[in-house]
């Protein structure tokens, strides 16, 4: 029999019992049904949650700082600390750490140790976050302000926080980002004004705690004349408030101070550094803050490319290379080895901070569920494969007759047995598609809600979809469906090819 | 494409011109004569069969056919008479390939039946034999024209060849006008044209018919046998009836073969 005249056959079988058909594809149906919402819905929920908390970067990530090592202590060391009594030696030495006595060596991280560790396996990248107080003159302004430059580690999306501007061209760039805030206090404040400020340079003198403290003291002034007109209530009208020198005949201290900032900046050896302003960095918002703890207070400051940060910081800390404290990022080549790697780095003394512990229990919780709740969608889809195992025997029994005349008259075996399996894998593909099809208005409408109730609860937009359909999932729910239904007719099958066909007619 | 009605028809041709305008020579081969000359030349020859249904207790063994030998040639029309419980039917489906015997050999166009494979078992129940019941055995939920079909199904012919021979084999049997009902919109005559149909659509050279009139009023019978008859002669092929009716085999057979017991005990 060929394939045609299977699918005919079968189609003429099954609809000889229109209820029963319905009934068993109602089963195979809602098990499908289960299946794709299962691991789609645990897919999704797995994608929404690696995105939100941006698990799939920071689980391969370490930051690490300075800290304390406590070398080991001896018998003899605690011995000497006067830890005689009668007690065994593992004892002794553990009050003896216990009790301080234990030498305590600082280890810091300086830029050797972060050479050190960029030489480890599985360490991709480590990016120092370096930090220099500087003061800033920005092209036509007329005031210096005193600002921190600080750098960025290269995987960091700052661009999605520009209102101007774009990123760094490269890492090792002459080129900053500036935030909205401290434009705003240089008078560079319509939204025009702010794409004009693109392009424009910027001078930058780093260290100079004298020119730093001077620019500080006279923006502060500006802010201060500022909130005064726009009858603000401010700290910093407060103060001026309760200061003798009231707010309106700041102007001689202005000129004072722009007088000693000029000859500050002849006193320099160096002449400023000059950068371009590529962008401009806006406030972020509460919760962006809580979900990017690596934006920390850059929006206030002066974002410099990794590369040119670090080589302004070198210059600024020449003398103290080997004393200058850094904290950095330490970028794993896979999320497998972040723990073992954070182990290894925290060993030598170094404090180590990860997500990868927290990320992986929440995977793992996520994993968990998908796999309970996928484990009962299986359970549903086998017992519609009972159920259809059970179902086929009946039809079975009921089509000894048929079967025996078509035996008859010459169908072999084979066809007998291929004529049932083809009924089961019918319905399995029937079945599959109508779950797949229901799986997919179902995900799309639920989703829907979840969001709108997730968006009340979190009070933040959310655009996610907590499924997820990747082309596998498309492929394969129908053809598990139709395998599993397939299967379940193997032994009714077999049954139907063994009807003898004397006995059978015989009985008639 | 396997095209069953023309299937072994050099074979079928030779033997038609070497018996030429066959005559059955009612005399020929009986009853457990195994030393026959003609024997290895027959068209249909069963040796020293026995059918024994087995039971769990020796004692309770059923003897259908107790080492019964018979020959027949082509053409050759041979009625089966005796009681219930004879073995007429028992050894009518051994020839037919539904059953094995217990013992003995089947021999049907060069054949050893009794020592086929399951699935050379099918083969020949589609291209060598076809098979009249008393009860029809039509598919009930299938027309006339798809029961027809059916044997064209399991032999892979194109559907639009199997229309075409199962609409001729309807025709040949007075039923063209009525392929598309089902048997349950047929009368019993009817039916049973449908199911000769079936049986003879693919040409075969043995038909076996059991009872094919049991269930029929005698009119009807009368047409029935008409068809079968014009088949044996049109096509020169063997059909063994079996029936309780002595005057319907007179007038249809050329050969009576009597059992009693699973025994054969007489030819006439």
């Amino acid at each position: 029999m060929n394939v045609r005249d299977l699918l005919l056959s079968a189609i003429e079988s099954l609809g000889q019992h229109k209820l029963r058909t319905l009934l068993t594809l109602c089963g195979v149906t809602l098990g499908t049904l289960l299946l794709f919402v299962s691991i789609s819905g645990g897919l999704g929920v797995i994608r929404v949650v690696n995105q939100r908390l941006g698990i799939d970067e920071r689980l391969m990530e370490i930051s690490v700082r300075s800290g304390v090592l406590i070398e080991e202590v001896t018998v003899e060391d605690a011995m000497a600390a006067g830890i005689t009594q009668e007690m065994s030696d593992e004892r002794r030495i553990r009050l003896a750490k216990a009790s301080g006595f234990g030498k305590r060596k600082n280890v810091t991280l300086n830029m050797k140790a972060v050479e050190q560790i960029q030489q480890l396996d599985h360490v991709k990248a480590v990016w120092p976050s370096y930090r220099v107080r500087a003061s800033a003159l920005v092209e036509n302004s007329p005031r210096w302000i005193g600002r921190t430059i600080n750098s960025v580690a290269p995987n960091k999306d700052i661009e999605r926080f520009l209102i101007a501007g774009k990123g760094f061209s490269s890492e090792d760039a002459h080129e900053v980002i500036v935030g909205e805030v401290m434009l705003y206090a240089l008078g560079i404040q319509n939204d025009s004004d702010l794409e004009a400020a693109i392009g424009s340079k910027i001078k930058l003198v780093p260290g100079s705690a004298e020119l730093w403290a001077k620019a500080n003291q006279l923006i502060a002034l500006d802010v201060n004349q500022f909130a005064i007109k726009h009858g603000a209530k401010t700290e910093l009208e407060d103060q001026a408030a309760s200061d003798d020198n009231s707010a309106k005949d700041n102007s001689a201290e202005v000129s004072k101070l722009e007088n000693e900032i000029a000859l500050e900046l002849e006193r320099l050896e160096q002449p400023p550094l000059e950068f371009s302003i590529v962008g401009i960095m806006r406030t972020p918002t509460r919760d962006e803050y809580r979900l990017h703890p690596w934006l920390g207070r850059i929006a206030t400051r002066i974002v410099l490319p990794q590369e040119t940060a670090g080589e302004i910081w070198r210059k600024h800390n020449h003398d103290h290379l080997e004393t200058r404290s850094l904290n950095a990022i330490v970028r794993v080549d896979s999320a497998e080895k972040a723990g073992p790697l954070e182990r290894k780095i925290g060993d030598q003394g170094f404090l180590t901070t990860s997500f990868s512990k927290l990320a992986m229990q929440i995977r793992t919780a996520v994993l968990l569920v998908t796999l309970i709740i996928g484990s009962l969608a299986i359970g549903a889809l086998l017992i519609s494969g009972i159920g259809i195992t059970n179902t086929m025997i009946m039809n079975v029994m009921e089509r000894r007759r048929e079967i025996a005349i078509l035996k008859s008259i010459g169908a072999q075996d084979i066809d007998i047995k291929n004529m049932f399996l083809f009924e089961g894998c019918l319905i399995g593909i029937v079945g599959g598609l109508l779950g797949l099809l229901l799986g997919l208005v179902f995900s799309s409408i639920t989703s829907h809600t979840i969001g709108s109730i997730l968006e009340s609860q979190l009070r933040e937009p959310f655009g996610d979809n907590v499924f997820a359909y990747p082309w596998w999932i498309i492929v394969l729910t129908p053809i598990v469906a139709a395998l599993v239904t397939t299967i379940a007719s193997v032994i009714p099958a077999r049954q139907a090819a063994k009807v003898e066909p004397v006995a059978a007619l015989r009985a008639l | 494409m396997n095209d069953l009605g023309t299937n072994s028809k050099s074979a079928d041709t030779a033997r038609s011109a070497e018996k030429d305008q066959a005559v059955i020579d009612p005399s020929t081969d009986i009853e457990n004569d195994s030393n026959r000359e003609t024997e290895n030349k027959s068209f249909v020859c069963l040796e020293n069969i026995s059918r024994v249904y087995k039971s769990k207790h020796l004692s309770d063994n059923v003897t259908a056919l107790d080492n019964v030998s018979l020959t027949m040639e082509p053409g050759e029309r041979l009625a089966l008479l005796g009681k219930s419980g004879s073995g007429k039917s028992t050894l009518l489906n051994l020839l037919g390939g539904l059953d094995r015997p217990t013992s003995g050999t089947i021999v049907v166009d060069d054949q050893e039946i009794s020592a086929l494979d399951s699935s050379q078992m099918a083969s020949y129940r589609q291209r060598t034999v076809g098979m009249i019941f008393q009860a029809f055995n039509l598919i009930t939920t299938k027309s006339a024209v798809k029961n027809v079909e059916m044997p064209f199904v399991f032999a892979g012919v194109s559907p639009a060849l199997r229309r075409k021979k199962a609409i001729a084999a309807l025709e040949s049997v007075g039923l063209g006008e009525r392929i598309k009902h089902r048997p349950t919109q047929l009368s019993g005559g009817e039916q049973q044209r449908v199911a000769i149909a079936r049986a003879i659509a693919n040409e075969p050279k043995l038909l076996l018919a059991d009872e094919p009139t049991g269930n029929l009023d005698s009119a009807t019978a009368q047409e029935i046998m008409q068809q079968l008859k014009a088949y044996s002669d049109e096509k020169c092929a063997a059909i063994i009836l079996v029936t309780h009716d002595e005057e319907l085999a007179h007038n249809f057979a050329h050969r009576i073969v009597r059992l009693r017991d699973g025994n054969i005990v007489g030819s006439e």
